[in-house]
């Protein structure tokens, strides 16, 4: 990594981090907020342990499949709709005006909000998915499973956001205009292939893929 | 630098220094920089956020973190909104300095006022295209209104009885 990239990714990761340890000491102040986060974390914990217990016993339902991949769908649609405009998935404005400024800017912005990012849920997905199965009494090694699929979809989703800030620097207007119309065409296209019928002479497949179930623990199975 | 400078919220001044040198690589000298804070009179605000800096000092912490970034043109949108009038001509002498420095300065603005204070050239647009350029040494030494004068005999509106 070329020494510029590296020196203004540490100055903006270490400016973020102090940012953050900042908005969190001013959260940790207010009791509202801090009961707010107690309930939080129990539902939480709750949901890990309970009814992680719970769906054990249970075959996983085809529909739940069907109804990440909506959710999913929609997800990215949303992101992609309001990456540019007013929404927590737009850039900062000070990274705007000085990160993407600088000489290696667009890169340090790269690396430190889509794959740091990333690494960052990765992590922490991980070490709570882990926290949970040693509590429900399994190997935690598969906590690593869920880390993945959530810094997958961080990656996914700060991805089409910088893609979108991209497409807006360099796209001519017309492009940038007819942009939200083509997403929001290829949204119910997508979205009309998820919810249809099947073809006739064609089964509806089973949401459970014996490949996804092979990587799961046997207990799931 | 637009009309609200773009700053992070949760990082106080110094810290936006260090982050811009970060960033470009800048390395130069310390006592440089503290004397260009103390000329800026940011210097007993050096741990302030954003948030607890007056419109005017946000502007100014702009300023330094431009000039730290080596620019040397700088383009301001109505730099002087918002300002009461001590901040109004600490800033005033500040963009004078930088342009009697040799550094490039343009400002967009409204307010004719400052503008005849400051300016050594002004450019009239209307519906984005220059329709007058005026050079103000000409105009030096006239009423204060001149600028304001010149620039409505060119839009041709606003007539007002003296």
């Amino acid at each position: 990594m070329p020494t510029v990239v590296s020196h203004g990714l540490i100055g903006l990761a270490g400016a973020y981090l102090r940012m953050r340890v900042r908005s969190l000491s001013m959260l940790l102040l207010n009791p509202l907020a801090l009961v707010l986060l107690a309930s939080l974390a129990c539902a939480y914990v709750w949901v890990l342990v309970v009814e992680g217990s719970n769906l054990r016993t249970q075959s996983m339902p085809g529909s739940w499949t069907e109804i990440a991949a909506f959710t999913y769908g929609i997800l990215l649609i949303v992101v992609a709709l309001t990456a540019q405009r007013g929404s927590p998935l737009r850039l900062h404005l000070a990274d705007v005006s000085w990160a993407l400024q600088s000489p290696e800017g667009p890169r340090v912005s790269a690396l430190l909000h889509g794959a740091m990012s990333a690494v960052l849920a990765l992590i922490g997905s991980s070490s709570a998915s882990a926290i949970a199965l040693t509590m429900r009494g399994e190997n935690p090694i598969y906590g690593v499973v869920s880390g993945v699929s959530i810094a997958s979809l961080m990656l996914l989703l700060r991805g089409v956001s910088l893609s979108l800030h991209l497409i807006g620097l360099v796209a001519p207007r017309l492009v940038r205009m007819l942009l939200p119309f083509v997403l929001i065409a290829a949204a119910v296209l997508i979205l009309g292939g998820i919810t249809r019928e099947p073809t006739p002479g064609y089964r509806r497949c089973d949401g459970r893929r014996p490949w996804a179930a092979r990587s799961l623990p046997r207990s799931y199975r | 630098m637009p009309e609200s400078p773009d700053l992070y919220p949760g990082l106080s001044v110094i810290e936006h220094i260090r982050l811009l040198e970060r960033l470009n690589m800048v390395e130069r000298a310390d006592e440089h920089l503290h004397d260009v804070i103390a000329r800026f009179g940011l210097a007993d605000k050096l741990d302030a956020l954003p948030h607890e800096l007056s419109q005017g000092m946000k502007r100014k912490l702009t300023l330094i973190l431009a000039l730290r970034k080596g620019a040397r043109l700088f383009l301001f949108d109505e730099p002087f909104n918002g300002l009461d009038p001590v901040a109004t001509r600490e800033l005033r002498l500040e963009l004078r300095r930088l342009a009697d420095e040799g550094n490039g300065v343009l400002l967009s603005m409204h307010g004719l006022g400052e503008l005849q204070k400051i300016a050594d050239r002004v450019l009239c647009l209307i519906g984005g295209r220059v329709v007058r350029s005026i050079n103000m040494r000409e105009t030096s030494g006239e009423a204060d209104d001149a600028l304001e004068d010149i620039y409505l005999s060119v839009v041709g509106g606003g007539s007002e009885d003296r």
